[in-house]
């Protein structure tokens, strides 16, 4: 994602927004040597979002969208300050293997 | 980084203010604790503000720490009739701008935690009282933090807080900016 990109919530005015990509290469030994099954290789490609942003009806659910991506909450976090007003910290993860 | 425009109020503030023909002081910690003191709905912002009001808190703001001023007597039929001309809402809305410039501490975020039990809340110290022992124990004087410009005063106060370790996060300019888009999205709304 280029940098500058704006990020958009359905309930929030996003002030800080973060999406992280990582890749993990799983490998599985063989067993026994010369025996089945051989070396396995496995990616574990996985988005993390971590997203701040001033409260304007979010309803904090299973899930929310970003970037045309649908995150699993995985935390919600609320602050609250003068005026009825309340910070909304989000993070969430998006598995694209399993899109 | 943009300066945070609360902190700029908290540092630029007028010198001419004049409520009634009297001359303000600068809005301290001292003028609060006695507004507090009074109940004053100015200083809460409540509607309903008389002239007797008006009058008390103007008493209170043109003086100095440690000394208060409440006219009575011949003192106050000779104030009222030099300012019976003035008309109450115009008088009270400069005292409203007396306050908004003087008093602009930083805003904080408070973490909410809905599940954390409720044990049995400590007597607290009033707030002003509060903030002048923090500052006289970080070498200020007695005479200093009673009478610094309020909105500085919290500054300070939040400063050095957040120097000793504690925990504090400061609403960002960013921040404000998005609170300030929200609130006029949602006045837009209630307009229809």
């Amino acid at each position: 994602m280029a940098v500058g990109t704006t990020i958009s919530v359905s309930g929030l005015v996003v002030t800080n927004a973060t999406l992280t990509g990582t890749v993990d290469q799983l490998i599985t030994e063989s067993g026994t040597e010369n025996t089945v099954p051989p070396v396995k290789e496995a990616y574990n490609s996985r988005v993390e979002a971590s997203i701040e942003g001033i409260d304007d009806g979010f309803t904090a659910s299973g899930s929310f969208s970003a970037k045309g991506l649908t995150f699993q909450t995985t935390s919600v976090e609320k602050r609250r300050t003068l005026g009825d007003v309340t910070k909304v910290s989000v993070r969430g993860i998006y598995y694209p293997d399993l899109a | 980084m943009a300066l945070d425009k609360l902190f700029s109020e908290s540092l630029v503030n007028r010198d001419d203010h004049t409520v009634l023909g009297a001359r303000l002081q600068p809005l301290s910690l001292w003028h609060a604790t006695l507004l507090e003191l009074i109940d004053s709905p100015l200083w809460h912002g409540r509607t309903g503000v008389t002239m007797t009001d008006l009058r008390l808190a103007v008493a209170i703001c043109s003086g100095r720490w440690p000394e208060y001023r409440i006219p009575h007597g011949w003192k106050l039929m000779l104030w009222a009739v030099r300012t019976r001309s003035c008309r109450l809402a115009v008088e009270a809305a400069k005292f409203s701008a007396y306050i908004r410039d003087f008093h602009a501490p930083p805003m904080l975020w408070e973490k909410e935690q809905p599940d954390r039990p409720k044990g049995p809340e400590l007597c607290p110290l009033p707030q002003p009282l509060d903030v002048v022992a923090w500052l006289v124990r970080h070498g200020f004087g007695e005479d200093r933090s009673w009478t610094m410009p309020i909105g500085l005063a919290h500054w300070y106060y939040v400063a050095i807080a957040k120097q000793r370790g504690a925990e504090v996060e400061l609403v960002s300019p960013n921040e404000q900016e998005a609170i300030e888009q929200v609130k006029r999205k949602r006045t837009m709304q209630r307009a229809g």
